[in-house]
């Protein structure tokens, strides 16, 4: 990797040297909560910020898209080529874009996903952590790709860490400067601090037979105040599910297929004709959400938004600690 | 590629196989796998996943079609002239090169038999590669059997042994039954067991309702059949077909797979495997 070493007065610049790529989206505090948003000027965003609500995926996978235009059965793409970029990204989140990469590049690639991917430079931010994070439980604390640079705060001045093509071109701008091993050593030692930082602690070592083999009480028990709501996959940067309807334009001739965020909690996800639910109860739904999220593989990246957004007060990291039997 | 772009195929033919199933041949050419399946579109109403019905080794290309719901609605609306969308082929389908040299049971119940179909033509169509085709198939009653003509006929012949059992006793049924006892009987699926001898050398093709599974499986291993060689097709729900929507993820914990991507046919050490798989 290449390094290179940013001011913060010079911070400005680098955000007029985005804006000249295309249309930045960077946190934003609106009511209380912080949003991914459009914004024309570095002074509007937040960029000391714990989570935001929706979770940066939003910009290449909408939670609503046309994908398809038709006329009689004549289909045409919908694809978009705008420019963006994504500021600000902390390190949960970018290593939860990583994740789903291999959903959607992987073969067949999804293109409506690929295109905004290609087309959007990520610059990654360092966090602030909050009591409901868990980022080291899971390996996603540090972003080593992922990013087209990635900004370390060092107080008055920032580590940049290069990691694409475009990255290298952005740092070749004037304001950069020569950064190397005693940066690195500084940025590393305030890495630390910000680990020591995050309390929330769980095990994930054979999670996936602890889910298998729990018991129906126990599912039970930890589902009781489950409102099937599936906030909890809406706000989480790992969940890829959609759902795919067909809208038409008055003259029933033309019209749209449009996809949208689904939800695996919700009851009508498993449902097929008939009336057969292959998950009929929030026992087999949230059975499903956590295989799917700690199971067989880690797709969470303990970025916390499940805990801190649902509104039945259902804790993530809690659920898991009953099931291997550590729960306080 | 956008994979997500359907193709139009023009529809070729539509016949009524029963009051509530369809085939539809549309002029398509995929070189698919029996077993695998496409997504079809109706555009305006949606998309849904439709097995192939037809062997690649038989032009055009076909799919059978049951009324439930909004999409298949519209298909059985078309007529020849029409155009639907397509993608796909989709999903693994029967490992046809592998099952060369044993004897194949194909196990249906209802409109199982659609995937099966393609086993079946295939195999017949390459008849020298296989010993034995049985072919065990569940109906409920004769006005809800598929592909009439075409199993009328095989009852009759040498290239495969037709053992058939139906829920309603009708006339049809009745004088089958009369006239081979041997081979047909009242009653449900896995009740054919008991007339057939299970090669364990044998591959097992099967496909049927959600709730048959659970059941045939209890008979392959009641009687000691090995669960590898045992390939079941499932349905569930899906929207995308490439593994990307998930709506169709099967399994818990440590074994999740995608009915799209990674079935939808699975193995009976799957079965045995993947939590929920079979019920
Ligand atoms: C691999 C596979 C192969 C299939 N092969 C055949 C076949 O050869 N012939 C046949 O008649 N049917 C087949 N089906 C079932 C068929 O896909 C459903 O009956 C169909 O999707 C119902 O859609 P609908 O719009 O008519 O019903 P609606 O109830 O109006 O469905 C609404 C939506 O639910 C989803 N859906 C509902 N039921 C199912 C289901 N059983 N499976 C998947 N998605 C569902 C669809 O995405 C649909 O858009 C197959 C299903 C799968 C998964
Ligand atoms: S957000 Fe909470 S209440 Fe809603 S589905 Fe998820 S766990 Fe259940
Ligand atoms: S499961 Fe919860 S904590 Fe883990 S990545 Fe998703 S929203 Fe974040
Ligand atoms: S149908 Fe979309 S993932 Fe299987």
């Amino acid at each position: 990797m290449r390094y290179a070493k940013l001011s913060k007065a010079d911070f400005p610049k680098l955000f007029e040297a985005l804006k000249g790529y295309g249309e930045v989206f960077a946190p934003v505090e609106e009511k209380g909560k912080v949003v991914f948003r459009r914004v024309e000027n570095l002074k509007e965003a937040k960029l000391e910020y714990t989570r935001t609500l929706l979770p940066p995926k939003k910009l290449f996978l909408p939670p609503e898209e046309e994908i398809l235009s038709f006329e009689g059965e004549t289909y045409t793409e919908k694809l978009d080529g705008k420019k963006a970029v994504l500021l600000g990204v902390h390190a949960c989140d970018i290593n939860g874009i990583l994740k789903l990469d291999r959903v959607f590049l992987d073969a067949p690639r999804d293109e409506y996903y690929a295109r905004r991917r290609e087309n959007t430079l990520v610059i990654g931010l360092t966090c602030v952590p909050d009591k409901y994070c868990f980022c080291t439980s899971v390996g996603s604390g540090y972003a080593s790709s992922g990013f087209d640079l990635f900004l370390h705060d060092l107080g008055k001045e920032y580590l940049v860490r290069i990691g694409s093509g475009e990255g290298y071109r952005l740092s070749k701008a004037e304001y950069f400067k020569e950064a190397g091993e005693a940066e690195m050593k500084l940025a590393a030692k305030l890495e630390e601090r910000r680990k020591g930082r995050i309390k929330r602690k769980i095990n994930l070592a054979g999670m996936g037979d602890l889910i298998e083999t729990e018991g129906k009480e126990g599912w039970e028990e930890l589902t009781r105040k489950c409102l099937a709501c599936g906030t909890c996959n809406l706000v989480c940067p790992t969940c890829q599910c959609y759902d795919v309807s067909d809208l038409l334009t008055l003259d029933i001739r033309k019209g749209s297929r449009v996809r949208r965020w689904d939800s695996c909690m919700l009851k009508r996800h498993a449902l097929v004709a008939g009336g057969l639910n292959f998950r009929p109860t929030v026992v087999e739904r949230t059975l499903n959400r956590l295989s799917c999220k700690v199971g067989e593989e880690v797709r969470c990246v303990g970025c916390g938004r499940c805990t801190v957004y649902c509104p039945a007060g259902i804790d993530f990291v809690e659920m898991l600690s009953t099931i291997r039997g550590v729960a306080k | 590629m956008n994979e997500l772009l359907p193709r139009q195929a023009k529809v070729l033919k539509v016949e009524e196989q029963t009051p509530i199933e369809k085939l539809i041949q549309l002029d398509a050419s995929l070189n698919h796998q029996p077993g695998q399946f496409i997504e079809v579109s109706v555009a305006g109403v949606g998309e849904a996943p439709i097995s192939i019905c037809s062997s690649p080794t038989r032009k055009p290309m076909e799919i059978c079609v049951r009324k439930v719901g909004r999409v298949t609605s519209a298909l059985h609306r078309l007529s020849p002239g029409d155009k639907v969308g397509i993608r796909g082929p989709y999903g693994n389908g029967f490992p046809m090169e592998k099952m060369k040299g044993h004897d194949l049971i194909l196990v249906s119940g209802g409109l199982g038999m659609a995937p099966l179909r393609g086993v079946l033509q295939y195999a017949l169509d390459h008849r020298k590669d296989y010993k034995e085709i049985l072919l065990l198939y569940g109906i409920r009653d004769y006005s809800l059997m598929l592909f009439k003509d075409e199993i009328m006929k095989l009852m009759d012949s040498k290239d495969c042994r037709v053992y058939l059992s139906y829920e309603k006793e009708d006339e049809v049924c009745k004088n089958l039954r009369k006239k081979c006892p041997e081979r047909v009987c009242e009653g449900v699926v896995t009740k054919l067991f008991g007339m057939v001898d299970l090669n364990p050398d044998a591959y097992a093709v099967v496909c049927g309702p959600p709730v048959m599974y659970r059941f045939v499986f209890k008979e392959f291993m009641d009687r000691n059949f090995p669960p590898e060689r045992i390939y079941m097709t499932m349905e569930r729900r899906m929207k995308c077909g490439i593994g990307k929507c998930r709506h169709c993820v099967v399994g818990a914990g440590t074994s999740m797979r995608y009915v799209c991507k990674d079935g939808p046919v699975f193995t009976g050490v799957d079965a045995l495997q993947i939590k929920g798989l079979i019920g």
